[in-house]
């Protein structure tokens, strides 16, 4: 999947969870940079993103995010190994 | 009575398990984990082992976090300590993760919203504050100082890493009055309380107010 279409399925994963309009990720956003991105937020987030692109994320692998990049990076890695 | 202390280690995760669950209760019979994903006294304990088994720090449930205080041998009372922000994520943030990946998925998200009613009487922890949590004495231990005592502990062991500790910091749940009293007679002052005016809280916590108690050190 090209990384533009991901980003654009992510900013809309993260639409409904946030239940706001016009939310854009890009690879340097993290938590403290969106409204609303708590640890509840988080957790709903994380599952959403596994259901929506039908892959499991490892603990380790959730720990290293520093950034929204990081976690498409590993979105990338995964649905390339399918 | 001598009294020693140490980290926790494996040997020590049911000392370490009912310290949590005991704490969690608050002196009430709600242990608000259970409350909240709807799972057994039981249930939880296996959640809690699988996530002190995978050693994550930063966050109060990291088994080497805990300071053990044995009275001649015996281990005797337990509090578990972090620095707050010290793994570059909040705690919360671990947790969450922590809890994600050890609980049922189903369980987790029929369970959103009381973690969402939960979730409103959270305050924020300060990045770099000693943050404590799991203050437990077992029975028969109480009333000895045990709990001052590793609370010093801790701020000895931080600061003999390097760590510049300036603050302790202790959540509270409003109704724990005898704990609440335990901390001011050791220095401690309220600094944030936040309410949730929803009677469907006191299903989930042993009170409606969460209350945030700090100790500035010299």
């Amino acid at each position: 999947m090209e990384e533009n279409e991901l980003y654009g399925q992510l900013n809309k994963i993260y639409e409904t969870i946030l239940k706001k309009e016009g939310v854009t990720v890009a690879p340097e956003t993290t938590a403290a940079d969106i409204d609303g991105w708590d640890s509840l937020t988080h957790m709903i987030l994380m599952d959403s993103i596994e259901k929506h692109f039908y892959i499991k994320f490892k603990l380790m692998e959730i720990m290293k995010f520093n950034n929204v990049g990081d976690m498409v990076a590993c979105i990338q890695k995964k649905l390339a190994a399918k | 009575m001598s009294v020693t202390f140490r980290r926790a280690n494996a040997a020590d995760k049911d000392f370490v398990i009912k310290a949590i669950t005991e704490a969690e209760k608050s002196g009430s019979d709600t242990i608000s984990y259970c409350a909240v994903f709807s799972i057994t006294e039981d249930e939880l304990k296996v959640i809690l082992g699988k996530i002190l088994d995978e050693e994550m720090g930063g966050q109060e449930l990291y088994l080497p976090g805990f300071i053990i205080a044995e009275v001649d041998g015996v281990p005797a009372a337990t509090i578990s300590g972090w620095i707050e922000g010290e793994e570059g994520m909040a705690s919360s943030m671990i947790k969450s993760n922590l809890f994600m990946y050890h609980t049922d998925r189903e369980v987790l998200m029929k369970a959103v919203p009381q973690m969402k009613l939960v979730n409103a009487v959270n305050i924020d922890r300060e990045q770099g504050a000693l943050q404590i949590e799991y203050v437990y004495s077992a029975e028969g231990y109480r009333g000895r100082g045990l709990a001052a005592q590793l609370v010093d502990e801790h701020i000895r062991r931080n600061r003999e890493e390097g760590k510049q500790v300036e603050k302790v910091q202790v959540m509270l749940m409003g109704s724990n009055a005898p704990a609440i009293r335990a901390y001011e007679k050791a220095g401690f002052i309220t600094v944030k309380e936040k309410k949730l005016d929803d009677p469907a809280i006191t299903k989930l916590l042993s009170c409606d107010t969460k209350i945030l108690m700090e100790r500035i050190l010299n």
